[in-house]
């Protein structure tokens, strides 16, 4: 890949001091949308926007945007840095998928850089969640890499030097980095290089610690400086191979130099006149759409957002696109998914009329499609219109509790991820199926909205009650995120929900058999989403941010 | 008049002192004199509750602390045999039995068993609880009543015992409690505890 020359009239050094003040003014002005009460505001702008799951990347987001660069530009370097300052939850060891929308060229699409089993035949180990057979090959370099270059304006170092600075120079530890290094380190505890990186005095960091990662620093400054080559065939690839060798890992410099991002066309549909354009196999777009088309043949808005017939209508529509997730869904390589059937509006409604109002399903199978032959979350818009809508996971949060010595890279468990048979069953140099669905909602061909969340198996549904959040109940966009959340699945005995779902409708559900698991309050089970929405008439842009994480909006 | 309120003041005085006398005993911030280095070495770490916090202690004590104690998060009865000293540390987590496999009863009765072969083995036994409210709740409280009142001494990081559950317990067993500001002075007392190898 050819790099891009630092183009240093940009002066993204510069403009550094000037985005304190300007941040500064983004919050001054930030304001609720709408009358609702929520724990965080709303943040207004006009001329460009980033919401992630940690401040430190949505600030780096809106550095590149004010120093000219577009929407992916910025999107890259925000998701560069939650590398850094969100580790539990991504990185360069990690994975994901983009749905990107050029506004010059009026489309859509989508680049997976999901993980890919290594090429050698595993199918007699037994992966896990932790160690180093844990580590699927990564594809986040190599994804950012590629959207930078194909959509992208600025260089590589360019949209990179915050990452940097933060590794190096370091940064806060929040309650929620804190909580998740205290659940996670019995595991932590037996890798020496990660050990290295959260518990560099002997005792894990803590809340209001400084967390540096120089070595990572030098890798991020290695990739900026020679490009995604030196992670997959050069001294990073040597790393990684030479501790995979070491440790009873499986990916050597073969499975590293074979791994290529994907450009795919998203999976798009349509759900009360708006288009919902998602994530496509083997991710959880989808199925997004697919529970969307089911819940259009019930009038929500009719009712209130929690009240029991809405919930228990979207808890029996989020088990069935489970169930058919399961059954169909996988790496399109290797396995036939039945997109247009999944996606059919008929199949939607014979699916919906399978739903008692009056009762809970006892049991949910997967559904017929007629076939046809054919985990951090962040949103950016720029003032031209391009949207990034981006999902990036190392799947467990600290991933396999690997860190690669010398590099400070924190590798995937996304082994753990196959099932023990159907569509994403396990496969050498397949990728594995997971739920991350970065989606954006466009009306008359004008894209407005830019949604996604991490939280695992409750990715889709969170998605869901996003969209019918903001689309049904013309919620706010910080309302709708921050509205009670619940899943249910076709696997799952209990509907979870947090504390806050209203006592009259938890009493209504019991009636009809729900059980529950009740969560607290906000809790980050249920993911942390992102979203910024655009209305059509100003042109105003509006984010929210996920106060179940640590999730902030910047725009100017 | 004066003389009156001065009575009044003694009166409240001696009324305050005899209600913070009992928890000055059982919530000091370091270790009985009399205990220090009375527990004899080696010794041994295991979760009761299945918390990661298990496998702080492990660092602290044996990373910072170099006293080489055993470990494992979740320790059947056997595996500490030959030890001399158990520490219990306290918390019931979701995720971490989630990842044992395991259900809180079947948690609890696994410490039991725990519990049941030190005292078999005249092992001494050092509950600490060290992760603050968010290892309280419901299911750690079930682990705290059955550890806190059959060991020799609690260590308590503050947080953990704004309620005054540990102070309770304590009292009721005859249990000395410390309770200390951090995990590291925690430690600190930890390594007090521990008698020369």
């Amino acid at each position: 890949m050819e790099m891009k020359r630092v183009r240093s009239s940009r002066g993204v050094r510069r403009l550094a001091l000037s985005l304190i003040g300007f941040v500064a003014f983004a919050l001054v002005i930030a304001a609720p949308l709408s009358a609702a009460d929520t724990l965080k505001a709303e943040v207004t702008a006009r001329n460009g926007m980033v919401a992630s799951a940690q401040p430190l990347a949505s600030a780096a987001g809106l550095e590149i945007l004010m120093a000219g660069g577009n929407a992916v530009d910025a999107a890259v370097a925000s998701a560069f840095a939650l590398g850094v300052v969100e580790p539990n939850a991504t990185g360069l060891g990690g994975e994901g998928m983009m749905v990107i929308y050029l506004a010059d060229k009026k489309i859509t699409v989508a680049i997976d850089y999901r993980s890919m089993a290594p090429l050698a035949d595993l199918s007699k180990v037994k992966f896990g969640s932790v160690g180093p057979v844990a580590v699927a090959v990564p594809g986040v370099v190599a994804g950012l890499c590629d959207a930078l270059q194909k959509y992208g304006t600025m260089s590589l170092s360019e949209v990179m030097a915050p990452a940097i600075r933060y590794a190096r120079n370091g940064f806060i530890v929040s309650d929620t980095l804190a909580q998740t290094i205290a659940d996670k380190f019995d595991p932590i505890s037996k890798n020496d290089a990660l050990l290295k990186i959260l518990a560099p005095d002997g005792l894990p960091l803590q809340t209001g610690d400084i967390i540096k990662n120089t070595d990572l620093a030098v890798s991020l400054e290695k990739i900026a400086a020679g490009g995604p080559d030196v992670f997959y065939k050069g001294e990073i690839a040597d790393a990684i191979a030479a501790d995979m060798a070491k440790n009873g890992g499986y990916i050597g410099k073969a499975d590293l130099a074979a791994y290529k991002a994907i450009e795919r066309e998203p999976v798009r549909g349509t759900y009360r006149g708006y288009e919902i354009v998602s994530a496509p196999p083997p991710v959880g777009g989808l199925s997004v759409i697919e529970m969307l088309n089911m819940l259009e043949n019930f009038d929500l808005a009719s009712q209130a957002p929690l009240s029991p017939r809405n919930v228990h209508l979207m808890a029996e529509v989020m088990k069935r696109g489970f169930a058919d997730n399961s059954a169909y869904v996988g790496d399109p390589a290797f396995t036939k998914v039945p997109v247009e059937g999944l996606l059919d509006k008929a199949y939607a409604k014979a699916r919906a009329q399978e739903i008692d109002l009056t009762r809970m399903s006892p049991s949910i199978k997967a559904g017929t499609p007629y076939e046809h032959p054919s985990t951090t979350h962040l949103s950016v818009v720029d003032r031209g219109g391009n949207m990034v809508a981006l999902t990036q996971t190392i799947s467990g949060f600290w991933g396999a509790c690997v860190a690669v010595p010398g590099t400070g890279i924190i590798l995937n468990n996304e082994m753990q991820n196959w099932s023990r048979s159907g569509p994403n069953s396990y496969a050498p140099g397949k990728r594995m199926r997971t739920t991350i669905a970065p989606t954006i909602i466009a009306k008359d061909g004008v894209p407005f909205v830019t949604m996604g969340t991490p939280g695992a198996g409750r990715i889709i549904s969170t998605m869901v009650i996003l969209a019918v959040n903001l689309l049904d109940y013309h919620m706010g966009v910080q309302e709708a995120i921050e509205s009670p959340r619940f899943y249910a699945r076709d696997t799952e005995k209990v509907l979870s929900i947090e504390s806050r779902m209203p006592k009259e409708t938890q009493d209504w559900l019991a009636s009809i058999g729900y059980k529950f698991e009740v969560y607290p309050d906000y809790d980050l089970f249920f993911g942390g989403a992102q979203a910024i929405v655009i209305d059509p008439a100003t042109g105003m842009m509006y984010g929210g941010a996920d106060p179940r994480r640590d999730g902030a909006v910047f725009g100017f | 008049m004066m003389r009156q309120y001065r009575i009044r003041a003694f009166f409240f005085a001696v009324c305050v002192f005899a209600a913070l006398a009992p928890m000055a005993v059982f919530a000091q911030s370091s270790a009985p004199a009399a205990m220090l280095g009375t527990f004899p070495q080696p010794g041994y770490i295991t979760s009761a509750g299945q918390t990661s916090d298990a496998a702080i202690v492990k660092v602290l004590a044996n990373t910072r602390l170099k006293l080489g104690f055993g470990y494992e998060i979740s320790a059947k009865p056997q595996a500490f045999a030959g030890s001399k000293t158990l520490v219990l540390v306290l918390g019931a987590s979701n995720k971490g039995l989630g990842a044992a496999g395991m259900s809180l009863d079947q948690e609890l009765a696994r410490v039991k068993a725990v519990i049941a072969q030190a005292q078999k083995d005249g092992m001494k036994i050092i509950s600490m609880h060290t992760g603050g409210t968010a290892r309280r709740g419901e299911a750690s409280n079930k682990i705290i009543e059955l550890c806190a009142p059959v060991s020799n001494i609690v260590i308590v990081v503050q947080g953990g015992n704004a309620d005054g559950l540990f102070t309770d317990l304590c009292a009721k067993a005859g249990v000395p409690l410390v309770q200390v500001p951090s995990i590291a002075e925690a430690g600190n007392v930890l390594k007090s505890l521990m008698a020369p190898k």
